[in-house]
């Protein structure tokens, strides 16, 4: 079985590289059968890989410990599901489904296009097998999934059971965030690959970025999924508290989050005015290499994280890989600099021009930043042979100035008019908005709050949800001036009709929901307390007491449950069940954080450890204002995506405006 | 106004502040990773920098008392040399991983105190890599390729 997992994996290689060579050759020697050969196994590496998946998952739940892979990553009294999740518990299994995702994205667009852009798609194939080639030479020759023990001659068949998958990684978000994660990197593939095919086919006009719009929206929706379900992770696994550490392996998976962001903003401006054409070809490139960079960071033991990935062969591999592929990417950028010439010019600060300007500007100050922070070991070593590291506090000072300042630019972006706006129409359009804005924020300080960012936050979102709010009344109001129908209606019917701007002021809102919620970590707070059975201890509002320790065992681990009682202002709340386990394959303990989840605040509590034949516990407990408002506000931006996605009633075309001149501003074209 | 005037004065403060920013945060909050031997070597340098010391937790040096942790923190496993021997005392607010135990792999942060004792603020612990490919208990053997 191994065996066929391995040539299967090996055949996809081939086919891939068949793949590269068949669809370039044929397109410059004008042979439609080879390319159309090309697209085929395009297909056959989908199939290949999907038999290698399949006797991965097969050898996992059969519990084959004659395989490194499953050996290293399951054990028999595992539950399903996560026999399921360690496909991608180790090394060798993510990178198998990093190969697979990406040979399914590049066969659906091979399918999808199959009759479209006929001269473009060789070249898309191209660069897609490539990348493709690039991660089943690690799959085959370096970090196979299909490794066996052996001995002497023989494979080693008598292992009684494997050393199971790291506890930390037994939770169900755990499921779902490496897929989601890696959908959202490698989807990046797809308009990184039609814009390199632009550029090489020298096509004149904006052709890529329409074509790939769905695909750029789909796979920011998975990479915000991805970074999210991560957040989530850590608040209920880890249990210190906190969702965000700036740890290397969380900063390399908001890098190309950033940078796709500031690409979703930035694509406006070409397809609106002409402009930004360089700047879209780089950003769409670094947001399909930073993932790579990424994994190349974490992987390899470049930088230190507290998430354990082992050293592995993997490095020079990498390097090679972005190395060439930067260098290949930006030659070509270079050499094609004629065919990005910008069709306008910027004119006023005050702008929507300008305010996607500082919109990309900001947002790559902050990737910059990230990045030189998470880098900094590297660079202080390269440089002064010293290692030196910077501390959370570092990401917090220059990030949050930032994300103030995109606050802002989020509420008065899309209010300003294109080329320029006069100071009268602004202040029509926010007078209401900033007033609201900072009558909240004197509230607030009234009440006693008397930090500078979090008033100065708070002003902001509720600038924010003002401005966007009038926008809908307005629009909507319109609509039932006309048509009659509740204010409601009219406000679906006005996103229905232009579902790209309603969808994207929806993510808007669901933003400001998620820096309101990381906001009210600023009044956090934590204690430690040691009691022992019967004791109580006061954190915030709450007071809580210990009942009860109980202690008990599964085939998997032993476990220690605590019977918490919680009563708030003399209340009664009813228990919370903090739980320790220690799972007997691997020898490691893990938490289970006990949370109440409330709209104003949660209440979590983990239980450290247990002393004197389990009469006394070390209890840790937060009150954490505001941290459901993240995750809620996750699920605004996934609404407001899909709205996004969703075709529009009346499909418009908006003429340029420099050709059409000023009565382009109006001039809607239905079909 | 000049029209590079008008964009460049706020791209410009805009990325003055944030240069200015940075820098002072890093200089606030930079840990410099020493080895046990190159803390040994610092002298009066030790007592002063934020440090970040990598090593191993000796065996059997574990020591509890109220809320302060003391413990050995050796260069590598195998250390016999008492020179590598770093002590460290560690009594912060935070409970200490679970992943701190003997043989685990520890980042101590803090500085060096006066009596030679390296005063931990934060520990960080990492056991064995899970992909690190141990051979199983039963045999002694190799993994390859087929």
């Amino acid at each position: 079985m191994e065996n066929v997992g391995a040539l299967a994996i090996l055949l996809a290689f081939c086919f891939a590289i068949y793949a590269v060579a068949a669809s370039l050759i044929g397109k410059w020697t004008k042979r439609s059968l080879l390319i159309l050969s090309a697209e085929r196994s395009v297909y056959c590496v989908w199939l290949l890989l999907t038999t290698a998946v399949a006797l991965v998952l097969y050898a996992l739940f059969t519990s084959d410990f004659r395989l490194v892979h499953v050996y290293s990553n399951s054990n028999l009294a595992m539950s399903s599901i996560y026999k399921f999740t360690a496909l991608w518990g180790g090394m060798e299994g993510s990178l198998l489904l990093w190969s697979w995702l990406l040979s399914t994205y590049s066969a659906v667009v091979v399918f999808q296009n199959r009759r479209k852009f006929r001269n473009m798609m060789p070249y898309v194939t191209g660069i897609m097998m490539t990348v493709q080639a690039f991660f089943l030479t690690l799959n085959a020759f370096v970090e196979s999934p299909f490794k066996v023990w052996w001995a002497g001659r023989g494979i080693v068949s008598d292992i009684a059971d494997g050393k199971g998958l790291n506890p930390l990684l037994q939770y169900w978000t755990m499921v779902i965030h490496p897929p989601m994660l890696y959908l959202g990197f490698i989807g990046f593939v797809v308009p990184f690959a039609f814009a390199m095919a632009s550029l090489i086919t020298k096509q004149p006009g904006e052709e890529w970025i329409h074509t790939t719009r769905r695909w750029t929206l789909v796979t920011w929706m998975f990479q915000t999924t991805g970074v999210m379900l991560g957040a989530n992770w850590a608040y209920s696994i880890l249990g210190w508290g906190g969702y965000w550490e700036w740890d290397p392996v969380e900063n390399a998976s908001l890098l190309p989050w950033i940078t796709a962001t500031a690409f979703l903003h930035s694509v406006m401006m070409q397809e609106k005015k002409g402009m930004m054409k360089v700047w879209n070809m780089v950003l769409v490139s670094v947001t399909f290499w930073l993932p790579i960079f990424g994994t190349t960071l974490t992987r390899t033991g470049m930088a230190q994280s507290v998430h354990a990935f082992g050293e592995s062969p993997l490095g020079p591999y990498f390097y090679t890989f972005l190395a060439v592929g930067i260098a290949a990417t930006a030659w070509l950028i270079l050499s094609r600099m004629d065919y990005l010439k910008s069709e306008a010019q910027l004119e006023s600060v005050l702008s929507r021009e300008s305010s996607f300007m500082f919109n990309n500007l900001i947002l790559l100050a902050a990737c910059f930043a990230i990045l030189w922070g998470t880098l900094f070991p590297v660079i202080t070593e390269a440089v002064t042979g010293q290692k030196i590291s910077v501390g959370i506090p570092f990401f917090n000072r220059i990030n949050i100035p930032i994300a103030l300042f995109l606050l802002l630019l989020t509420g008065m972006g899309p209010l300003i008019a294109w080329r320029r706006s006069s100071l009268e129409s602004l202040k029509r359009a926010f007078l209401w908005p900033a007033i609201a804005g900072v009558a909240v924020a004197v509230g607030l300080a009234i009440a006693g709050m008397r930090q500078f960012y979090p008033l100065m936050s708070f002003m902001l979102c509720t600038f924010v949800l003002v401005t966007v709010g009038i926008e809908f009344v307005k629009g909507a109001n319109a609509i039932r001036a006309k048509s009659g129908t509740s204010l409601l209606m009219s406000m679906m019917e006005l996103t229905h009709r232009n579902t790209r701007r309603y969808g994207g002021y929806i993510v808007h809102i669901g933003m400001v929901i998620i820096f309101a919620g990381i906001t009210g970590s600023a009044f956090n707070i934590d204690q430690n307390a040691e009691l022992s059975v019967g004791q109580t201890t006061q954190i915030g509002h709450y007071t809580l007491k210990v009942d009860k320790v109980s202690v008990g065992a599964n085939a998997n681990y032993r476990w220690w449950k605590l019977d918490l009682g919680v009563t708030k202002d003399g209340q009664d709340l009813g228990e919370m069940h903090p739980e320790r386990r220690f799972y007997t394959v691997s020898q490691q303990t893990d938490t289970e954080v006990a949370i109440r989840h409330r709209l104003n605040e949660d209440l979590y509590v983990n239980f450290r450890t247990a002393e004197d034949d389990d009469q006394r516990v070390v209890l840790q407990s937060h009150v954490n204002p505001l941290t459901t408002w993240v995750w809620m506000g996750y699920f605004v931006v996934l609404f407001g995506t899909l709205i996004c996605l969703t075709p529009a009633k009346n499909r418009m075309i908006w003429p340029r405006m420099e050709v059409v001149g000023i009565a382009g501003k109006h001039a809607k074209v239905e079909e | 106004m000049n029209r590079y005037l008008k964009f460049g004065l706020p791209i410009a403060a805009i990325l003055g502040t944030l240069t200015w920013l940075a820098f002072s945060s890093t200089k606030e909050t930079a840990g410099y990773f020493k080895t046990i031997p190159e803390v040994k070597q610092m002298g009066d340098q030790a007592h002063v920098k934020h440090l970040r010391v990598n090593g191993y937790v000796k065996e059997g040096s574990i020591k509890h008392e109220g809320s302060t942790t003391t413990f050995l923190l050796v260069e590598n496993e195998g250390t016999k040399d008492v020179g590598d021997n770093l002590p460290v005392v560690y009594s912060g607010d935070d409970p200490l991983p679970d992943t701190f135990k003997e043989h685990a792999q520890a980042l101590a942060d803090g500085k060096l105190g006066a009596d030679g004792v390296f005063h931990a603020t934060q520990i960080q612990a990492k056991c064995a890599s899970k992909y690190e490919a141990a051979p199983p208990p039963a045999t002694a053997s190799k993994p390859t390729t087929i």
